[in-house]
């Protein structure tokens, strides 16, 4: 042949070539978006190098043109064929793994000769396991089992676990030749399979394993066999399967077996669920017992329920506990009077389950009965009771409480008053302002706190009584609460003291004036700023003190100026104090004032401040912030033996916030810190920051 | 009845059979190298504990449970020995004495009769294996969230606690808080209208939690780490620093980055609220920040978004700030938000206001999360974060997870558990395990 010749044909094949590779790289998907072949032949060929450790890029690459390969089984037939090459290639272990990986999501049974050659190999059988459990097909199946007989050890009982993931019906008398192995560990392993397949088919083999076999072996056919029963539960051959569990409740299945196939017999019995459980309830051994009663929340009818809960008396006090619980979670009222009685059992646990019990199960008549435990000493017993009180459910439960109060006595009244809190009984509130006015401080003090939750505005006339006739300085403090609580439920924001300030015009009582001026400033209604503005020059000091307290518990930095001139200018000792520490908490609040605006404010405030609690207030209002200056504002006062612990506190806070944008300002505080606290707990903390920063 | 047969479990596995036999479910494990004592006779009526897992959060468990005082912990696991041996000495010296057992491998712990129940402290692909064995050895369990690593491993865990009638608690916390269980109350009840969309904020990045971030150099195994035991059913990967204990949350093979560490908080108060604890979404799709270079490859940013049969539309988000971080439920008259620090908030206002009345749903009251679990294995009533709820809290979470990895809407249904029409996805619902470890299904 001529170079005439040579070239023609060379031409010729280089034309064939580049067609061929036109129509085979580029390939459309289901999606209409090109996968370009070439792209991943190249990316192949890189991650043939690929070991553990290197750059991923190239595997991310592999990832995101597969993607948008999508689900045409063309495309990804064709990929398919590229990693099956790459698999037989010299690529390197962390390679493989990875293309196995991605042909578990992609592969078919086109791949399986080649997975079929790595099954075998106990270096590269995991991966070639990790494709071949994903792909479908009988044909995966065929090679787990042929692979059994050309593998050992570890190997083999990877490929055992893959045909029981598989739940390979097909695979049940091979399995069957392994669970008599002399390794023990394999025969556990196609145990544990045919458990995963469940099959009645693997039953006389379970049954064969279970009568020769011992410890971990035979407890693992006994699970698989449970599982059998299961599956024939599931498919609805019922005598099947309650055959298969009475064979495994015997005294020498272990424990945790008999529980799982009692309650697999519970649930495959139907109507007779019920007597089976009562009998069990009545005569079975303890672990059972506890599982019987636990599923009395499982049976299916309830009309062993009541014959059921006839045997509570006869139990040990921690069934007891477990049936009253379980009844209360049915919620059926036909067994009320056996909870009511056990109410009153010797044992408190059991005393405790019958009231909570009746959360549920009570009804209105037992408003009594709970009320008076709620009174009772025992604090769990009481609180118990007033939980249950607060749900008892009905139309008439309200007003029963309601009307059991005026004849109860104190303890009791109490308790029946707060279930009404609870309760949100708002149509009590009538009668809790009568109430009110109970000679018995606990009744009368109760009434006034729920109040708060329970009157709406319509009753702010009357709650403003109760306020300025209160006959201590405990139930003031109480309505004081109470009237804001409501004033703060006015729909009108900017008006919620309108009759709080017309009552303080009406009101000539000091103390009664007082109260008022207090819940004028825990209100925050700017009506009021005026009035108590004008109550700190009044000449009687204790109303001068009540508006420093108004002031101090105003809800928003408003009144900051007018705190800061008495805690700068007035020559009571009281006086300038509580309006210093107003001064200081209203700094705290939120407000748009920038940060070294407020750093300032505690800077003054740290100048008047005469002792070392306010002092420490300050110190804690510095930590809320975040920013260096207040960081260095903080640190400079730690050599102030008097404030280190707070200065250091305030410090570590203020670093932990502003650390990621700050570290080197962070790092400085924080060795300071570290070299000069004798605070152990905070070093470390403080040694746990710094590690971040570095 | 032979010998052998009446030979106890914890017995066969003190002779050494039994380790040797239990490796067809379980690997052939290191020899017991454990100092296992005898049970110390304990104080009547109370319940026996072991710990399987103790480093982070498997301690901060423990110690919760040490605070109660009808526990009684009996015996520590882990396959770090400096885990280990931390743990025991804060056993000892709650209970001023020095019998805690301590065990390398937790089929020994399983294996003592003595032992009620176990708290399960463990990385997210070891979830599956010991929760499963505990359940067949009848011990009821204290886990962690999320409930599982694969969709599939879940209900074969639910499956096993159901089987055997074991309660289970997860570590699902903000249950048990006032502000969580009250905002989900007044969601439940109506305040704020149909809801027809929720916002679930969870954190994103990866978080440096052990300070082991970068230092990513193959090395040998610390001598106190048995990694390959540590490895266990994932598949295998040379040691790095970076790659273990905290951090490893931040590999997809051994954990689910932070939308997985927080589906099972936010996403399940979420679910409380609303009331669908017991069914999953069915549409889910979203986008996810993988990163293409570097070891951590889980999600740092994402933002993923289901339909449920309701028609409510729930979204879970890192890394965008205009999700809030928490649970927002938003309905037709109002919103509800809550989050930690006992936080809530919601508009109207007056909305936090309202009583959940007696004829109202309550929803339930825990007393405290590790004390619920406690008086549920007293009472053999329900735990407030079960099995089968956990695992719904987690499904979103899986399912996000496939569909941002493979970019597209997957479609979802929730009665049988199964992806509809897209067989790749489909696959991704298990994971396969590195031999000789396998999962019961």
């Amino acid at each position: 042949m001529n170079q005439k010749s040579n070239s023609r044909i060379f031409v010729i094949a280089l034309v064939c070539l580049l067609t061929f590779s036109f129509i085979n790289v580029t390939v459309a998907s289901a999606a209409s978006q090109k996968v370009d072949l070439h792209k991943i032949d190249k990316l192949l060929k890189k991650i043939r190098k690929y070991k553990f450790g290197d750059s991923r890029e190239k595997l991310t690459e592999l990832s995101a043109v597969l993607r948008s390969a999508g689900n045409s089984p063309d495309v990804l037939l064709q990929i398919e064929r590229r990693f099956d090459n790459f698999l037989n290639s010299k690529a390197t272990f962390a390679g493989k793994q990875f293309i196995c990986h991605k042909l578990s999501l992609i592969g078919s049974e086109a791949s399986v000769p080649t997975l079929s050659k790595l099954l075998v190999d106990p270096k590269t059988s995991d991966m070639a396991r990790y494709a071949l459990e994903r792909i479908p097909g009988a044909k995966v199946n065929e090679t787990l089992v042929a692979a059994l007989s050309q593998t050992s050890g570890k190997t083999r009982i990877g490929i055992i676990n893959s045909l029981g993931v598989r739940k390979d019906a097909m695979a049940i008398s091979t399995l069957g030749q392994f669970v008599s192995d002399s390794d023990a560990a394999t025969a556990t392993a196609a145990l544990a399979a045919l458990g995963n397949i469940a099959q009645p088919d693997a039953a006389s083999i379970l049954e064969n394993a279970i009568a020769t076999t011992s410890g971990q072996v035979r407890v693992t056919a006994l699970a698989s066999y449970l599982k059998v029963a299961d599956n024939l539960t599931a498919s609805g051959k019922l005598k099947d399967a309650i055959s298969v569990y009475e064979k495994l409740v015997g005294p020498d299945v272990p424990a945790s077996i008999r529980v799982a196939a009692f309650r697999g017999q519970f649930k495959a019995d139907g109507d007779g669920a019920g007597s089976y459980l009562l009998k069990v309830i009545k005569y079975g051994d303890p672990q059972v017992k506890k599982v019987a009663i636990q599923l009395v929340r499982e049976l299916p009818q309830k009309d062993r329920l009541g014959q059921i809960a006839a045997e509570l008396p006869n139990l040990c006090p921690k069934n007891k506990v477990q049936l009253i619980t379980a009844l209360a979670d049915v919620g059926d009222h036909s067994v009320r009077d056996v909870v009511l009685k056990a109410t009153t059992d010797e044992n408190k646990n059991v005393r405790l389950a019958a009231i909570k019990a009746l959360a549920s199960l009570g009804e209105v008549v037992d408003v009594e009965l709970l009320a008076k435990i709620a009174a009772s000493a025992d604090r769990d017993e009481s609180g118990a009771a007033s939980e249950s009180l607060s749900l008892l459910r009905g139309n008439d439960v309200d007003q029963t409480i309601i009307m059991a109060i005026p004849s109860a006595d104190a303890k009791v009244k109490v308790a029946l008053i707060n279930s009404l809190g609870a309760r949100d009984a708002t149509s009590a509130v009538d009668n809790l302002l009568k109430s009110t006015n109970d000679p018995d401080q606990k009744v009368s003090k109760a009434s006034i706190k729920v109040l708060a939750e329970l009157a709406s505005p319509k009753y702010m006339p009357q709650l403003l009584d109760v306020l300025v006739n209160c006959k201590s300085d405990a139930e003031r403090n109480d309505a004081i609460m109470t009237v804001t609580n409501v004033a703060h439920k006015i729909s009108d924001e900017k008006n919620q003291a309108a009759d709080v300030i017309a009552k303080l015009e009406q009101v000539q009582d000091k103390d009664a004036r007082i109260a008022l001026l207090r819940v004028l400033g825990k209100v925050g209604d700017e009506h009021a700023l005026p009035i108590l503005k004008k109550a700190l020059r009044n000449e009687d000091q204790d109303v001068q003190i009540a508006a420093i307290r108004a002031l101090s518990d105003w809800p928003t930095a408003n009144p900051i100026n007018d705190l800061l001139q008495i805690a700068k200018t007035s020559t009571n000792t009281r006086n300038q104090v509580l309006a210093l520490r107003g001064f200081i908490r209203l700094i705290k609040l939120e407000s748009d004032r920038p940060e070294k605006e407020s750093i300032a404010l505690y800077q003054q405030a740290m100048a008047l401040a005469k002792n070392a609690g306010e002092k420490r207030m300050v110190l804690s209002g510095l930590g809320e912030l975040r920013t260096v200056a207040a960081l260095n504002a903080a640190m400079g006062y730690l050599p102030n033996d008097e404030l280190k612990t707070e200065a250091e506190m305030a410090s570590f806070k203020i670093v932990r916030r502003l650390r990621r944008d700050h570290p080197k300002d962070a790092r400085k505080a924080l060795q300071k810190i570290i070299s000069t606290t004798k605070n152990e707990s905070l070093k470390k903390d403080a040694e746990k920051e710094l590690q971040r920063i570095k | 009845m032979t010998d052998n047969k009446k030979m106890d479990r914890r017995e066969f596995f003190r002779n050494g059979a039994g380790l040797a036999i239990a490796a067809s479910v379980f690997p052939t494990i290191v020899p017991s190298t454990v100092f296992a004592k005898s049970a110390a006779v304990l104080p009547g009526n109370k319940i026996t504990m072991g710990c399987i897992g103790v480093g982070w959060q498997g301690t901060s468990n423990m110690n919760n449970f040490l605070k109660e005082p009808d526990v009684r912990v009996v015996a520590v696991c882990d396959v770090d020995k400096d885990h280990l041996e931390n743990a025991r000495n804060l056993v000892n010296k709650k209970y001023g004495n020095q019998d805690c057992a301590v065990y390398h491998d937790f089929r020994e712990l399983l294996a003592r009769d003595d032992i009620d129940v176990v708290s399960l402290g463990l990385p997210d692909h070891w979830h599956a294996i010991p929760a499963i064995a505990a359940a067949e050895a009848g011990k009821d369990i204290y886990g962690e969230k999320p409930f599982s690593h694969s969709l599939v491993e879940g209900r074969a865990m639910c499956n096993a606690v159901k089987r055997y009638d074991r309660i289970w608690q997860t570590g699902s916390w903000q249950r048990s808080q006032s502000n969580f269980r009250f905002g989900s109350e007044l969601v439940r009840n109506g305040r704020i209208g149909k809801v027809h969309t929720v916002e679930v904020g969870l954190p994103s990045g990866h978080t440096d939690f052990a300070g082991t971030k970068g230092q990513d150099k193959f090395t040998t195994p610390p001598k106190e780490l048995d990694y390959n035991f540590w490895v266990g059913p994932a598949p295998y990967l040379p040691y790095a620093k970076s790659h273990v204990h905290k951090n490893w949350r931040w590999m997809l093979q051994f954990g689910g980055g932070q939308l997985m560490d927080w589906v099972g908080h936010h996403l399940d108060i979420a679910h409380w609220g609303l009331g669908l604890e017991y069914t999953g979404p069915i549409e889910i799709e979203g986008h996810g920040d993988y990163p293409r270079d570097g070891h951590y490859d889980t999600a740092t940013k994402y933002r993923i978004h289901t339909k449920y049969a309701t028609g409510v539309e729930i979204i879970i988000a890192g890394g965008y700030p205009e999700i809030r971080g928490g649970t927002k439920w938003i309905g037709e008259d109002g919103w509800i938000w809550v989050n930690r620090g006992g936080r809530i908030e919601a508009e109207p206002k007056s909305v936090l206001q309202e009583k959940i009345r007696p004829e109202d749903i309550h929803l339930y009251h825990s007393p405290g999360h590790w004390r619920n679990f406690i008086d549920c294995v007293k009472t053999r009533k329900t735990a407030i974060a079960p099995a089968e709820v956990a695992h719904r809290s987690a499904t979103p979470g899986h399912l996000g997870q496939i569909a941002m990895l493979l970019e597209r809407k997957i479609y979802f249904n929730p009665d049988t558990e199964e992806i509809i029409g897209d067989p790749e996805a489909s696959r991704m619902l298990f994971n396969s395990m590195r031999a000789p470890w396998n999962v019961k299904i």
